[in-house]
């Protein structure tokens, strides 16, 4: 149950450290997350949704759908 | 081909935006596979629905947005009540230590996932995830002030639950002060 002594003993300072104290421990937690690598599941969905949406715009553009 | 191209930047735009939205799956459902799963779902509806993005506009806000209502989709779905304060998936943690480091970031993490869960996301979205309030209200559906309030007892919230402050300040009712410690004083 102690304060801890600050260099002015301003409670404002206080507050201060205490929000900087959890930004910096959340900032920590998310960022160690965000590190990680990307799943492959999520690279390879990626690409096979590009490329299934680039085999229907050619067989669109093909048959002249659309504005063609 | 101009479709082509803007094709190309969605995914572009959807793949750099990738850590962040997953890093919001996991903070949101406390647990990496479940969290993975929430994103493949939300890549798969962002996909479907691309057409009604707008190029240019707030394409993070727009995918956090996705993710947050599957989220709470599956959840009622499942008929979890997301609300609990106890912290619904607290058991079932499957996050891997060593990927955290110290002990500290699993003391955060237990805090984290006993907030309830509208300040937990407001708290993520504004501290970690980098959006403006205005944005983290849009996102979540709710006026400003309210995000504004979320943040501010989420923030309590987790200073007592980290023993962050001293306890003296707060008085006889502050909520950081365990009970036990009361009843072995008397």
């Amino acid at each position: 149950m102690t304060i801890k002594p600050h260099s002015d003993g301003s409670r404002k300072n206080q507050i201060r450290e205490e929000h900087e104290t959890i930004s910096r421990k959340l900032s920590a937690f998310y960022d160690s997350i965000k590190e990680e690598a990307i799943p492959d599941r999520f690279l390879d969905l990626l690409e096979k949704l590009d490329a299934a949406d680039h085999a229907h715009q050619v067989s669109a553009a093909l048959k002249g759908d659309g504005n063609g | 081909m101009a479709d082509a191209a803007s094709d190309h930047s969605f995914k572009r735009n959807l793949l750099a935006t990738l850590p962040n939205l997953r890093a919001f799956a996991v903070s949101l459902s406390g647990r990496h596979d479940k969290a993975d799963d929430l994103v493949q779902d939300t890549i798969l509806k962002a996909w479907a629905k691309q057409e009604s993005f707008e190029p240019g506009t707030n394409m993070k806000a727009w995918l956090f947005t996705i993710l947050r209502n599957e989220f709470y989709s599956q959840m009622r779905k499942r008929g979890r009540e997301v609300q609990d304060s106890d912290g619904v998936f607290t058991e079932n943690l499957s996050v891997h230590p060593s990927q955290y480091g110290a002990l500290d970031m699993q003391d955060f993490r237990k805090a984290l996932d006993k907030l309830p869960a509208d300040q937990r996301e407001a708290i993520i979205l504004v501290g970690a995830s980098g959006f403006a309030y205005e944005e983290a209200a849009e996102i979540c559906g709710c006026a400003v002030g309210t995000i504004k309030s979320r943040v501010s007892r989420a923030r309590s919230q987790l200073q007592a639950l980290l023993d962050v402050t001293g306890q003296g300040d707060y008085g006889p009712d502050a909520h950081s002060a365990p009970s036990t410690l009361r009843s072995f004083a008397s």
